[in-house]
């Protein structure tokens, strides 16, 4: 066959396989699919908008992608590039604890005081002490200006 | 990629994605790393202030609900850094108005992870939140 041929049959091998998965949904789901494509007919659409259509189909129709991308990502998470990835977020993390908690002390400010300060809770100033979350750079910078520091010396990456 | 927080349950919900969010975050962070970093963000969620405490943040992330999809119990929390070079990003959520029997805490169910663009929602962002938490709701809870 010619690389055409090919590439034809290949499309409506695909197209079978969509028509497949698209009969074996309920009737609802059905609907959800049509509304979808509307979306991506749509001269009005723009491109990030059908992006969102399209992966809304392929999660409907082919529930095995989603599920190789967790599976995928697993992999690279117990592989060295992925531990080392996360190692490094987490000593910031690290960082950022000892560092604050040192200077709360040193200043004798309580994390009620301290949440006062930049506008969050005190369970939130928990949360991020005991490195249960990540602050976000936004916070990071304004816990540096409420302890009256540079940014450097409480999150490495800005050192 | 797990949203998730799998077996290391912390907070009082329990954060999952939506297979969709998965999709849209791969093509969004093809780097590993990426991913990692507005993953954490996410998993914030489990710390969700509840429905009547628009203004409180989740953890330091600010959130509010979508206004056309208030009655969907779907929000939006608001990424304050960039990552992988996009801006504005934002996590869609749907905060599940009923427990599955054998689940341990409430779930947060993320559906989108993406780079706002405009002020406002658009007509087709709305209908793809909507779709996709029909989509969550047909997997995983049986409707009376």
């Amino acid at each position: 066959m010619t690389t055409a041929a090919n590439l034809i049959e290949n499309n409506v091998w695909a197209y079978m396989q969509v028509q497949c998965a698209l009969d074996e949904c309920s009737a609802d789901l059905q609907d959800v699919v049509k509304e979808m494509l509307e979306i991506f007919r749509s001269s009005d659409s723009t491109k990030d908008e059908q992006q969102l259509a399209v992966h809304t189909i392929v999660d409907l129709l082919f529930p095995s992608v989603a599920q190789d991308l967790v599976d995928d990502a697993r992999r690279y998470n117990l592989a060295d590039e992925g531990k080392a990835e996360s190692s490094k977020l987490t000593s910031e993390e690290d960082f950022f604890s000892k560092q604050v908690s040192k200077l709360m002390g040193d200043r004798e400010l309580s994390q009620t005081d301290l949440a006062a300060r930049i506008g969050v809770s005190q369970s939130a100033i928990s949360n991020l002490l005991s490195r249960k979350c990540r602050p976000q750079a936004r916070t990071v910078k304004k816990i540096a200006e409420a302890l009256g520091v540079e940014e450097a010396l409480i999150w490495p990456s800005n050192s | 990629m797990e949203l998730g927080v799998g077996s290391n349950l912390f907070g009082a919900y329990w954060v999952k994605p939506a297979g969709s969010a998965m999709i849209d975050a791969n093509r969004l962070f093809p780097k590993c790393k990426d991913y990692q970093l507005a993953r954490r963000h996410a998993l914030k969620l489990a710390f969700w202030p509840g429905g009547e405490n628009e203004g409180e943040p989740v953890v330091d992330m600010d959130w509010e609900w979508i206004r056309a999809r208030r009655t969907e119990r779907i929000g939006e929390m608001r990424i304050h850094e960039r990552i992988g070079g996009h801006r504005n990003l934002r996590i869609v959520f749907w905060v599940a108005d009923k427990t599955l029997t054998d689940d341990p805490l409430p779930r947060i169910w993320t559906l989108s992870v993406l780079a706002k663009k405009r002020q406002d929602w658009t007509s087709p962002e709305l209908k793809v939140f909507s779709a996709r938490r029909k989509i969550v709701i047909a997997r995983n809870y049986k409707l009376p």
